[in-house]
């Protein structure tokens, strides 16, 4: 190992980097092009969330929580509506439930788009991020319509949804998902065929099939390598298991098979919102009633609930004693892993120009490693 | 400490010439004249320290398009006039930040998004991020928000915009007057572990060491 | 279920706790056994998180392992306590790699020590100097209030719950007023009720 590390250059890659997914960074050991040593470096956008979650209530907690992942919130509302939930035994109504369903199929688009753009803008084709951010600035429009913010919603409350469907809802998002369609087939010809994303993502950063299950790699880089697993399917919550969805896998790994996957996980997306939107109950409770609602007391009792991002499974462990406070909230995002174990093992024997783009496709979100 | 219009000592030796030869008026004339162009080509470098910078990409892509304001974004500091902190501060952020900045050529601009550099925002009681980020660095615009939306972050440059055209005190001419007070708040909260600044040699500050 | 008869002949009990959730306490002592049989011999190959509570008042951390299966269709937490003071745990770097990174997240927020583990260095703090931060008796506002003191305030902000105070008076003031104007409003009608039947009957 020493010798191989003659010679070489340090660099880092980030944290003020424009082709980094976040403020974090990566140390690089540089021999002429070539990578050596790949070190991971997180830290810098660390809160203390799971301090901060301690200090107050549930209702305090709610509104934080979901800046655990900037980019994606609404599976961490989701996540800490159902560790409650569970706690608390609340049970909430179907209609809800469909509501709940809806908003994280929307961010899952969402999330995926703003993906698009990072992982075109990160090989230098400039024009994919100016339409796909754009794209996804449409459903963030649906989200302020619905929820009344833009990025974080704050909208998924244990019990149920903070506001009822404004009128004419589904109309309008259905009409989104029919330009969705369109568009899809348009990125379809300009980026996931285009000759240098082909050129460049195949046979980079491919990750070993053996690996996946053992050191617990998730989302897109699990169902790259052929293994047909998803939260949605395994471990069915809120509507899912009344939803009809296919899980899109590929064979071969690499940076290009995720994209891949990706693309067919958004038409998945948009047939699943096809379902929901005529499945919609119409009536119905949206809301549970909880008798003192500002300060439900958590059961000194702990529970485990995962839910499936757009990166993966997202899990959170949690607990509480008996008081109005939480006694301890884990999150364990998808990107922990992926971040440490795997970017470090990819990177070596790649070159400098496909650090971003590898980074890009694992769907590393710094923000949920170090909370 | 090296100050002025031109952010260099040319600044002092060009208006000696210009007095010398009785055009004071041009000189000031030339300084609305570059004043004006400086105002409408700022380079941008995106700093993303915290959640603001989720609402960059829509601001400098098509829908919202800040490129039409004159508003460009740039890769490397050195480059850039302006440097956006887009959220809260980690102690382990606010180090590279500093020597982010100081990297920076004059004239150099800092805009801040969100709540969290004005006041801590939502993580008042973390241990682990600053609350007044203008006690560390000179903040030109603090465009305030959870998160700011991309209109709120193009009023923010065009409020700096009208400062630079009316040649009003920017921060960096400050940073520059008071460089002992903003280094010993930053070694107050940093514990003295700052990496060693491009400009002064801070560790022998006191007996006057020039690096 | 199977595993729970497979747990039984180790004496150990699988409580269901939701759907897909299952829990498994354990001691200390057997724990590094028990994961090494979870993963050899009941197929629990993915170790999903590693986590750690804090529980001051009875003096011991909450260690807690979330396992999965091939299938990976249900979550069981196997659960362990140990000693506040001196924490020590087993490393499992070794056997499954991602430990590794959870682990060094530990040591840094809770002060657990993992001998063996090779790499025990910062994780997302730096230069720290203080307390574990995760461990409760840290006390995070008086360390935020030591080292960042507010900003003053411009002078004109309102205090808010004196502000509720007032509010929810001024309510009751005028749910008083109304219901007295309504008792007034009320013996006014009774008094001109009968002079307006009465009109009526004219």
């Amino acid at each position: 190992m020493k010798n191989n590390l003659e010679n070489t250059i340090k660099i880092f890659h980030g944290p003020q980097h424009p082709g980094i997914t976040g403020n974090m960074s990566v140390e690089l050991d540089l021999l002429g092009e070539t990578i050596k040593r790949a070190q991971t470096h997180v830290g810098y956008l660390h809160r203390g969330f799971e301090k901060l979650i301690e200090r107050r209530t549930v209702v305090q907690a709610f509104t934080i929580v979901c800046r655990i992942c900037v980019p994606e919130p609404d599976p961490n509302e989701e996540n800490f509506a159902r560790a409650v939930e569970n706690l608390t035994g609340l049970e909430i109504s179907e209609k809800a439930k469909y509501i709940r369903t809806m908003v994280l199929e929307m961010q899952r688009l969402a999330t995926m788009f703003l993906w698009m753009g990072g992982q075109a803008g990160s090989i230098g084709l400039g024009l994919i991020p100016q339409w796909s951010v754009c794209d996804r600035d449409y459903m963030l429009d649906r989200f302020e319509e619905l929820t009344g913010g833009r990025v974080y919603h704050m909208y998924a409350f244990p019990g149920g949804v903070r506001r009822d469907l404004p009128e004419g809802f589904l109309e309008r998002l259905s009409d989104l998902l029919d330009y969705y369609e369109k568009r899809i087939i348009v990125y379809n010809n300009t980026f996931f065929d285009n000759v240098i994303f082909r050129k460049r993502a195949i046979g980079v950063g491919v990750v070993n099939r053996d690996d996946v299950l053992k050191n617990a790699y998730v989302g897109q880089t699990m169902r790259g390598c052929g293994i047909k697993k998803d939260v949605r399917k395994d471990m069915p919550y809120l509507m899912y298991d009344k939803l009809d969805f296919d899980i899109p896998i590929q064979q071969d790994g690499d940076v290009y098979a995720r994209a891949i996957v990706r693309r067919d996980e958004m038409l998945q997306s948009i047939r699943i919102l096809r379902q929901i939107i005529k499945q919609m109950p119409k009536e119905g409770e949206i809301l549970q009633k909880i008798p003192k609602h500002r300060k439900f007391k958590l059961p000194s009792d702990d529970t485990y609930v995962q839910t499936e991002s757009a990166r993966g499974a997202m899990s959170y462990y949690m607990a509480g004693d008996g008081s109005e406070k939480i006694r301890r909230m884990q999150v364990r995002g998808p990107s922990l892993v992926h971040a440490y174990t795997l970017l470090e093992k990819l990177l070596v024997n790649t070159e400098l120009a496909d650090v971003a783009m590898t980074m890009n496709s694992l769907g590393i979100c710094p923000p949920e490693i170090e909370r | 400490m090296e100050s002025g219009f031109y952010g260099s000592s040319l600044d002092d030796s060009l208006k000696c010439k210009f007095e010398e030869s009785g055009l004071e008026n041009t000189h000031k004339i030339m300084e609305k004249a570059v004043n004006w162009f400086r105002s409408r080509s700022i380079f941008v470098v995106a700093y993303g320290t915290g959640c603001g910078a989720i609402e960059m990409p829509p601001t400098f892509t098509s829908r919202y398009d800040a490129e039409r304001m004159g508003v460009i974004g740039v890769a490397t500091p050195r480059q850039a006039d302006l440097i956006i902190l887009s959220g809260y501060l980690a102690y382990k952020t606010l180090r590279r930040v500093i020597r982010t900045y100081e990297q920076m050529q004059r004239p150099r601009y800092i805009m801040t998004l969100g709540s969290c550099p004005i006041n801590g925002g939502m993580y008042w009681d973390s241990y682990n991020t600053i609350k007044k980020l203008d006690d560390y660095i000179p903040v030109d615009v603090a465009v305030t928000g959870c998160m700011p939306r991309p209109e709120a972050v193009i009023d923010g440059f065009v409020l700096l915009q009208k400062r630079i055209k009316n040649g009003e005190k920017a921060g960096w001419e400050k940073y520059d007057e008071n460089f002992e007070f903003y280094k010993d708040n930053q070694k107050r909260v940093l514990g003295g572990h700052i990496d060693p600044s491009y400009e002064t040699d801070w560790y022998n500050l006191k007996s006057g060491g020039k690096a | 279920m199977d595993l729970a008869s497979k747990l039984e002949r180790l004496s150990l009990e699988l409580v269901q706790k939701q759907d897909y959730l299952y829990k498994v306490t354990v001691n200390l002592e057997r724990l590094e056994s028990l994961l090494l049989s979870f993963l050899n011999e009941f197929g629990y190959i993915t170790l999903d998180s590693i986590n750690c509570r804090d529980d001051l008042e009875d003096g011991f951390f909450t260690i807690t392992y979330c396992l999965q299966t091939k299938k990976r269709d249900h979550i069981v937490m196997v659960q362990t306590k140990i000693q506040r003071e001196n924490a020590s745990l087993p490393t499992m770097h070794t056997i499954w790699p991602q430990a590794e990174i959870m682990e060094r997240e530990m040591h840094e927020m809770f002060g657990v020590d993992f001998p063996g583990h090779p790499t025990l260095i910062d994780f997302a703090l730096e230069y720290w100097d203080n307390m574990p931060p995760l461990r409760r008796d840290f006390d995070t506002l008086e360390y935020v209030n030591s080292m960042n003191p507010f900003r003053k305030q411009r002078g004109d902000a309102l205090d808010a719950k004196e502000e509720m105070k007032k509010k929810r008076e001024a309510k009751k003031a005028a749910k008083l007023k109304a219901e007295k104007e309504a008792q007034t409003k009320a013996a006014l009608e009774a008094q001109n009720n009968p002079s307006d039947e009465v009109k009526d009957e004219e």
